[in-house]
Protein backbone atom coordinates (compact mmCIF):
# COMPACT_ATOMS: atom_id res chain seq x y z
CA UNK A 1 0.00 0.00 0.00
CA UNK A 2 1.18 3.51 -0.79
CA UNK A 3 2.73 5.08 2.34
CA UNK A 4 0.91 8.42 1.97
CA UNK A 5 -2.50 6.75 1.52
CA UNK A 6 -1.77 4.29 4.33
CA UNK A 7 -1.01 7.25 6.62
CA UNK A 8 -4.25 8.98 5.61
CA UNK A 9 -6.32 5.84 6.22
CA UNK A 10 -4.53 5.02 9.47
CA UNK A 11 -5.00 8.52 10.86
CA UNK A 12 -8.68 8.74 9.98
CA UNK A 13 -9.61 5.19 11.05
CA UNK A 14 -7.53 4.84 14.23
CA UNK A 15 -6.44 8.27 15.46
CA UNK A 16 -9.73 10.06 14.73
CA UNK A 17 -11.90 8.00 17.18
CA UNK A 18 -9.11 8.41 19.74
CA UNK A 19 -9.21 12.20 19.29
CA UNK A 20 -13.02 12.17 19.72
CA UNK A 21 -12.53 10.13 22.89
CA UNK A 22 -9.90 12.52 24.28
CA UNK A 23 -11.97 15.60 23.33
CA UNK A 24 -14.62 14.32 25.77
CA UNK A 25 -12.39 15.55 28.59
CA UNK A 26 -13.10 19.15 27.53
CA UNK A 27 -16.43 20.90 27.95
CA UNK A 28 -17.06 21.20 24.21
CA UNK A 29 -20.32 20.48 22.41
CA UNK A 30 -20.28 17.36 20.18
CA UNK A 31 -20.30 19.37 16.92
CA UNK A 32 -17.23 21.36 17.95
CA UNK A 33 -15.47 18.20 19.13
CA UNK A 34 -15.98 16.66 15.70
CA UNK A 35 -14.76 19.78 13.89
CA UNK A 36 -11.59 20.06 16.02
CA UNK A 37 -10.78 16.35 15.67
CA UNK A 38 -11.27 16.56 11.87
CA UNK A 39 -9.06 19.64 11.62
CA UNK A 40 -6.32 17.93 13.64
CA UNK A 41 -6.43 14.85 11.40
CA UNK A 42 -6.05 16.96 8.23
CA UNK A 43 -3.24 18.99 9.83
CA UNK A 44 -1.29 15.97 11.08
CA UNK A 45 -1.64 14.26 7.70
CA UNK A 46 -0.45 17.38 5.85
CA UNK A 47 2.61 17.62 8.12
CA UNK A 48 3.47 13.94 7.64
CA UNK A 49 2.96 14.30 3.88
CA UNK A 50 5.29 17.32 3.78
CA UNK A 51 8.00 15.29 5.55
CA UNK A 52 7.48 12.40 3.13
CA UNK A 53 7.61 14.84 0.21
CA UNK A 54 10.98 16.19 1.38
CA UNK A 55 12.27 12.62 1.42
CA UNK A 56 10.98 12.24 -2.15
CA UNK A 57 8.27 9.73 -1.20
CA UNK A 58 5.22 11.78 -2.17
CA UNK A 59 4.21 12.76 -5.67
CA UNK A 60 1.50 15.32 -6.44
CA UNK A 61 -1.49 13.01 -6.92
CA UNK A 62 -1.03 11.49 -3.47
CA UNK A 63 -2.16 14.79 -1.92
CA UNK A 64 -5.49 14.47 -3.73
CA UNK A 65 -5.86 10.73 -3.07
CA UNK A 66 -5.02 10.99 0.64
CA UNK A 67 -7.32 14.00 1.10
CA UNK A 68 -10.18 12.13 -0.55
CA UNK A 69 -9.58 9.04 1.62
CA UNK A 70 -9.62 11.09 4.83
CA UNK A 71 -12.75 12.98 3.73
CA UNK A 72 -14.51 9.70 2.88
CA UNK A 73 -13.81 8.20 6.32
CA UNK A 74 -14.80 11.46 8.07
CA UNK A 75 -18.12 11.61 6.16
CA UNK A 76 -19.06 8.12 7.32
CA UNK A 77 -17.79 8.89 10.84
CA UNK A 78 -19.97 11.99 10.96
CA UNK A 79 -23.03 9.88 10.13
CA UNK A 80 -22.32 7.60 13.12
CA UNK A 81 -21.41 10.54 15.37
CA UNK A 82 -24.59 12.47 14.55
CA UNK A 83 -26.78 9.42 15.16
CA UNK A 84 -25.04 8.78 18.48
CA UNK A 85 -25.35 12.43 19.58
CA UNK A 86 -28.62 13.61 18.05
CA UNK A 87 -30.36 10.54 16.61
CA UNK A 88 -34.15 10.85 16.88
CA UNK A 89 -35.04 7.14 16.83
CA UNK A 90 -32.05 6.32 19.02
CA UNK A 91 -33.13 8.88 21.64
CA UNK A 92 -36.65 7.45 21.59
CA UNK A 93 -35.23 3.98 22.27
CA UNK A 94 -33.06 5.26 25.13
CA UNK A 95 -36.07 7.05 26.60
CA UNK A 96 -38.17 3.87 26.48
CA UNK A 97 -35.30 1.80 27.92
CA UNK A 98 -34.99 4.23 30.83
CA UNK A 99 -38.72 4.07 31.62
CA UNK A 100 -39.23 0.40 30.58
CA UNK A 101 -42.82 1.04 29.42
CA UNK A 102 -45.17 3.84 28.38
CA UNK A 103 -48.99 3.95 28.52
CA UNK A 104 -49.48 5.51 25.09
CA UNK A 105 -47.63 7.21 22.27
CA UNK A 106 -48.48 10.58 23.84
CA UNK A 107 -46.92 9.42 27.12
CA UNK A 108 -43.77 8.40 25.21
CA UNK A 109 -43.70 11.79 23.45
CA UNK A 110 -43.97 13.60 26.80
CA UNK A 111 -41.23 11.51 28.42
CA UNK A 112 -39.03 12.06 25.38
CA UNK A 113 -39.51 15.79 24.92
CA UNK A 114 -40.34 16.86 28.48
CA UNK A 115 -43.11 19.23 29.64
CA UNK A 116 -42.95 21.31 26.43
CA UNK A 117 -44.09 18.25 24.47
CA UNK A 118 -43.19 17.35 20.92
CA UNK A 119 -43.17 21.07 19.95
CA UNK A 120 -39.74 21.21 21.62
CA UNK A 121 -38.39 18.86 18.95
CA UNK A 122 -39.99 20.89 16.14
CA UNK A 123 -38.44 24.11 17.50
CA UNK A 124 -35.08 22.39 17.91
CA UNK A 125 -34.95 21.08 14.33
CA UNK A 126 -36.19 24.41 12.95
CA UNK A 127 -33.15 25.89 14.71
CA UNK A 128 -30.96 23.83 12.35
CA UNK A 129 -32.66 25.35 9.28
CA UNK A 130 -32.18 28.84 10.69
CA UNK A 131 -28.53 28.21 11.63
CA UNK A 132 -27.88 27.03 8.05
CA UNK A 133 -29.65 30.16 6.73
CA UNK A 134 -32.27 28.06 4.97
CA UNK A 135 -35.10 29.88 6.74
CA UNK A 136 -36.08 32.55 9.25
CA UNK A 137 -39.00 33.06 11.62
CA UNK A 138 -41.51 35.89 11.29
CA UNK A 139 -44.78 36.17 13.23
CA UNK A 140 -44.63 32.54 14.37
CA UNK A 141 -44.16 31.24 10.84
CA UNK A 142 -41.21 29.59 9.20
CA UNK A 143 -40.23 31.38 5.99
CA UNK A 144 -37.70 30.10 3.47
CA UNK A 145 -34.81 32.26 2.31
CA UNK A 146 -33.72 32.27 -1.37
CA UNK A 147 -30.89 29.92 -0.39
CA UNK A 148 -33.39 27.68 1.40
CA UNK A 149 -35.62 27.56 -1.68
CA UNK A 150 -32.72 26.60 -3.91
CA UNK A 151 -31.58 23.96 -1.42
CA UNK A 152 -35.11 22.57 -1.21
CA UNK A 153 -35.18 22.12 -5.00
CA UNK A 154 -31.79 20.34 -4.96
CA UNK A 155 -32.75 18.13 -1.99
CA UNK A 156 -36.12 17.35 -3.58
CA UNK A 157 -34.28 16.20 -6.71
CA UNK A 158 -31.99 14.03 -4.56
CA UNK A 159 -34.98 12.53 -2.72
CA UNK A 160 -36.78 11.83 -5.99
CA UNK A 161 -33.68 10.14 -7.43
CA UNK A 162 -33.59 7.77 -4.46
CA UNK A 163 -37.36 7.31 -4.73
CA UNK A 164 -37.95 8.75 -1.26
CA UNK A 165 -41.42 10.25 -0.86
CA UNK A 166 -41.32 13.50 1.10
CA UNK B 1 0.35 12.57 -16.19
CA UNK B 2 -1.54 10.28 -18.58
CA UNK B 3 -1.86 7.59 -15.89
CA UNK B 4 -3.24 10.14 -13.42
CA UNK B 5 -5.95 11.23 -15.84
CA UNK B 6 -6.80 7.61 -16.64
CA UNK B 7 -7.04 6.90 -12.88
CA UNK B 8 -9.39 9.85 -12.35
CA UNK B 9 -11.56 8.77 -15.30
CA UNK B 10 -11.72 5.15 -14.07
CA UNK B 11 -12.56 6.37 -10.55
CA UNK B 12 -15.28 8.70 -11.82
CA UNK B 13 -16.88 6.10 -14.11
CA UNK B 14 -16.95 3.46 -11.35
CA UNK B 15 -18.38 6.00 -8.88
CA UNK B 16 -21.13 6.84 -11.39
CA UNK B 17 -21.73 3.08 -11.81
CA UNK B 18 -22.10 2.72 -8.01
CA UNK B 19 -24.56 5.63 -7.77
CA UNK B 20 -26.71 4.42 -10.69
CA UNK B 21 -26.67 0.86 -9.32
CA UNK B 22 -27.72 2.01 -5.81
CA UNK B 23 -30.53 4.18 -7.19
CA UNK B 24 -31.79 1.37 -9.45
CA UNK B 25 -31.81 -1.07 -6.53
CA UNK B 26 -33.42 1.30 -4.01
CA UNK B 27 -36.09 2.34 -6.50
CA UNK B 28 -36.66 -1.38 -7.24
CA UNK B 29 -36.01 -0.83 -10.95
CA UNK B 30 -33.91 -3.95 -10.39
CA UNK B 31 -36.25 -6.17 -8.30
CA UNK B 32 -34.71 -7.09 -4.90
CA UNK B 33 -35.58 -7.53 -1.23
CA UNK B 34 -32.43 -5.97 0.26
CA UNK B 35 -32.48 -3.16 2.82
CA UNK B 36 -31.16 0.26 1.71
CA UNK B 37 -28.01 -0.12 3.83
CA UNK B 38 -27.25 -3.56 2.40
CA UNK B 39 -27.71 -2.20 -1.13
CA UNK B 40 -25.06 0.47 -0.46
CA UNK B 41 -22.65 -2.10 0.98
CA UNK B 42 -23.16 -4.68 -1.79
CA UNK B 43 -22.78 -2.08 -4.52
CA UNK B 44 -19.61 -0.72 -2.87
CA UNK B 45 -18.09 -4.23 -2.72
CA UNK B 46 -19.05 -4.81 -6.36
CA UNK B 47 -17.56 -1.47 -7.52
CA UNK B 48 -14.28 -1.95 -5.62
CA UNK B 49 -14.05 -5.51 -6.98
CA UNK B 50 -14.25 -4.19 -10.56
CA UNK B 51 -11.41 -1.78 -9.73
CA UNK B 52 -9.38 -4.66 -8.33
CA UNK B 53 -9.96 -6.71 -11.49
CA UNK B 54 -8.80 -3.77 -13.65
CA UNK B 55 -5.69 -3.48 -11.50
CA UNK B 56 -4.89 -7.19 -11.67
CA UNK B 57 -5.37 -7.23 -15.45
CA UNK B 58 -2.52 -4.72 -15.80
CA UNK B 59 -4.48 -1.69 -17.00
CA UNK B 60 -2.02 1.19 -16.67
CA UNK B 61 -3.35 3.48 -13.91
CA UNK B 62 -2.66 4.52 -10.30
CA UNK B 63 -4.78 2.14 -8.23
CA UNK B 64 -4.82 4.27 -5.07
CA UNK B 65 -5.88 7.43 -6.89
CA UNK B 66 -8.86 5.67 -8.52
CA UNK B 67 -9.58 3.92 -5.19
CA UNK B 68 -9.71 7.22 -3.30
CA UNK B 69 -12.10 8.79 -5.86
CA UNK B 70 -14.43 5.76 -5.57
CA UNK B 71 -14.19 5.66 -1.76
CA UNK B 72 -15.17 9.33 -1.57
CA UNK B 73 -18.02 8.76 -4.05
CA UNK B 74 -19.35 5.79 -2.09
CA UNK B 75 -19.33 7.60 1.25
CA UNK B 76 -20.74 10.77 -0.35
CA UNK B 77 -23.61 8.77 -1.84
CA UNK B 78 -24.30 7.15 1.56
CA UNK B 79 -24.13 10.53 3.28
CA UNK B 80 -26.62 12.16 0.86
CA UNK B 81 -28.96 9.19 1.14
CA UNK B 82 -28.76 9.28 4.94
CA UNK B 83 -29.50 13.01 4.94
CA UNK B 84 -32.59 12.86 2.72
CA UNK B 85 -33.89 9.54 4.09
CA UNK B 86 -35.45 10.47 7.42
CA UNK B 87 -34.06 13.86 8.46
CA UNK B 88 -36.70 15.92 10.25
CA UNK B 89 -35.10 19.25 9.32
CA UNK B 90 -35.10 18.33 5.63
CA UNK B 91 -38.75 17.31 5.82
CA UNK B 92 -39.49 20.73 7.34
CA UNK B 93 -37.60 22.40 4.52
CA UNK B 94 -39.45 20.48 1.81
CA UNK B 95 -42.83 20.96 3.50
CA UNK B 96 -42.26 24.71 3.76
CA UNK B 97 -41.37 24.83 0.06
CA UNK B 98 -44.45 22.77 -0.81
CA UNK B 99 -46.66 25.10 1.25
CA UNK B 100 -45.51 28.15 -0.70
CA UNK B 101 -42.36 29.18 1.20
CA UNK B 102 -43.99 29.78 4.59
CA UNK B 103 -45.60 27.49 7.14
CA UNK B 104 -46.77 27.65 10.76
CA UNK B 105 -45.11 25.69 13.57
CA UNK B 106 -48.47 24.03 14.34
CA UNK B 107 -48.68 22.60 10.85
CA UNK B 108 -45.11 21.25 11.07
CA UNK B 109 -45.98 19.73 14.48
CA UNK B 110 -49.05 17.93 13.16
CA UNK B 111 -47.91 16.99 9.68
CA UNK B 112 -44.31 16.05 10.33
CA UNK B 113 -43.09 15.76 13.93
CA UNK B 114 -46.04 13.74 15.26
CA UNK B 115 -46.26 11.58 12.13
CA UNK B 116 -42.52 11.04 12.26
CA UNK B 117 -42.71 9.99 15.92
CA UNK B 118 -45.39 7.41 15.03
CA UNK B 119 -43.27 6.15 12.10
CA UNK B 120 -40.30 5.67 14.38
CA UNK B 121 -42.30 3.81 17.03
CA UNK B 122 -43.29 1.40 14.24
CA UNK B 123 -39.66 1.08 13.14
CA UNK B 124 -38.62 0.25 16.72
CA UNK B 125 -41.46 -2.32 16.98
CA UNK B 126 -40.61 -3.86 13.59
CA UNK B 127 -36.96 -4.15 14.61
CA UNK B 128 -38.08 -6.01 17.74
CA UNK B 129 -36.66 -3.32 20.04
CA UNK B 130 -40.05 -2.24 21.42
CA UNK B 131 -43.29 -4.17 21.94
CA UNK B 132 -46.77 -2.70 21.48
CA UNK B 133 -49.26 -3.76 24.15
CA UNK B 134 -52.63 -2.45 25.37
CA UNK B 135 -52.26 0.87 23.62
CA UNK B 136 -48.85 1.44 25.17
CA UNK B 137 -45.32 0.24 24.48
CA UNK B 138 -42.64 -1.55 26.46
CA UNK B 139 -38.99 -2.20 25.79
CA UNK B 140 -38.10 -5.72 24.64
CA UNK B 141 -35.10 -7.74 25.89
CA UNK B 142 -33.36 -7.06 22.58
CA UNK B 143 -34.18 -3.35 22.90
CA UNK B 144 -32.72 -3.24 26.39
CA UNK B 145 -29.56 -4.97 25.18
CA UNK B 146 -29.15 -2.52 22.27
CA UNK B 147 -29.90 0.47 24.51
CA UNK B 148 -27.25 -0.69 27.03
CA UNK B 149 -24.65 -0.88 24.25
CA UNK B 150 -25.57 2.60 23.02
CA UNK B 151 -25.41 4.02 26.55
CA UNK B 152 -21.98 2.37 26.99
CA UNK B 153 -20.76 3.93 23.73
CA UNK B 154 -22.13 7.35 24.68
CA UNK B 155 -20.43 7.12 28.09
CA UNK B 156 -17.17 6.05 26.46
CA UNK B 157 -17.18 9.16 24.24
CA UNK B 158 -18.68 11.30 27.03
CA UNK B 159 -21.70 12.31 24.97
CA UNK B 160 -24.26 14.02 27.17
CA UNK B 161 -26.78 15.25 24.59
CA UNK B 162 -30.45 14.35 24.83
CA UNK B 163 -31.13 13.95 21.13
CA UNK B 164 -31.62 17.68 20.67
CA UNK B 165 -29.11 19.98 18.97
Amino acid sequence: MDISIATAMGLSIFLFPLLLFVSGKFKWVPGLRFKIASLLIYTIWCLINLILEQQGNVIGWRWLAGGLCISAVLLVSFMFWSVLCWGYTLSMLLCLAENHSVDSQKHWEDLYAGPEGIRKLTTNRIGVLIALRFAFIEKGQLILTKFGELSAVIIQTGSSLFGIAS
Amino acid sequence: MKEQIVSLIIGSILTAFHIVWVIAMIRKIIPNKFSSMLIHVLSAICTLSILLVLWITDVNFYFWLAFSVILFGISGCLFVFGAVYKSLSIRFLLMTKAQGKLVSFDLLDVLITKVSFAERTNILCNMGLAIKEKGGYRISKKGLRVAKRIVWLRKLFRIKTTGLY
